[in-house]
């Protein structure tokens, strides 16, 4: 009966340290662009590890950005989503900071017509 | 010479390097919307000292605003990237907060227009660059 209660936990404690859990750290969204121009999506991920409560750089960030930016080199990124989360490997023991950039690369030049619609 | 005096003379330069060292987390991100130009990037940092984690306002991170302006004093500041980190010294006892802001200078633009090639709304309304109220947008 012992043993197979070790087992038990055992089998859990293993699934615990093989699956990592996902933390979101910070989140947000600039504002989107109408719905024909979001036709081209562009996307940009990096990421950097912390063993043991010691991060290596924050680096990727930087890195991330110019990735994001290098993608739409002709136009501009509009809907521009962030996100930075976490994902805990080992009970914590391994931690991967990610952070996700996506957004519309906008190209077409759209012109804002001069239309004067006044009541009298 | 004992064990426990052995152990302890390899653990101090562990526990020393790990007290002068500094280890730089990340707090949180943020992005807006990337201009077309981007020939003048600008970039501004606030930072701030904590002492044990007595942290009674955060203040500081207002002063970005100014800053940015500063820097781009004719034009408009697109593209923000913010970075909010925190750096830990002599085994967490000294933090210091730093929160940079880096993005670029677009050549006297306000939000209202369409600087990227996109029609804005502003305060939920559709507006064009010249004030109507039902901006087309042609392509």
């Amino acid at each position: 009966m012992k043993q197979q209660l070790y087992r038990s936990a055992l089998a859990v404690l293993v699934v615990q340290c093989l699956s990592g859990c996902m933390t979101v750290r910070s989140v947000s969204i600039s504002q989107l662009p109408e719905s024909p121009l979001r036709q081209s999506v562009v996307k940009a991920q990096t990421s950097s590890p912390i063993v043991i409560g010691i991060p290596f750089n924050t680096d990727y960030l930087d890195e991330a950005r110019a990735d994001f930016v290098s993608r739409c080199k002709d136009g501009a990124i509009e809907g521009v989503l962030s996100k930075h989360e976490d994902v805990n490997y080992f009970i914590g023991l391994v931690v991967v900071q990610k952070v996700s950039l996506q957004g519309y690369c906008v190209r077409k030049i759209a012109s804002v017509s001069t239309k004067k619609k006044r009541k009298v | 010479m004992s064990s426990a005096r052995r152990m302890s003379l390899t653990l101090m330069p562990i526990v020393t390097t790990l007290c002068l060292s500094a280890c730089t987390y990340t707090r949180a991100v943020s992005q807006t919307n990337v201009p077309r130009e981007r020939g003048r990037p600008v970039e501004v940092t606030v930072k701030k000292n904590i002492i044990l984690g007595f942290n009674f306002d955060n203040d500081e991170v207002l002063q970005l605003t100014r800053k940015l302006r500063d820097k781009c004093p004719s034009g408009s500041v697109r593209g923000i990237m913010t970075q909010d980190l925190t750096t830990l010294y002599f085994g967490f006892f000294y933090w210091e907060r730093k929160t940079l802001a880096k993005g670029y200078c677009v050549n006297g633009r306000g939000v209202a227009d369409s600087t990227d090639g996109v029609a804005r709304s502003v305060d939920g309304v559709a507006s064009g660059a010249d004030g109507s109220l039902e901006p087309e947008i042609s392509l």
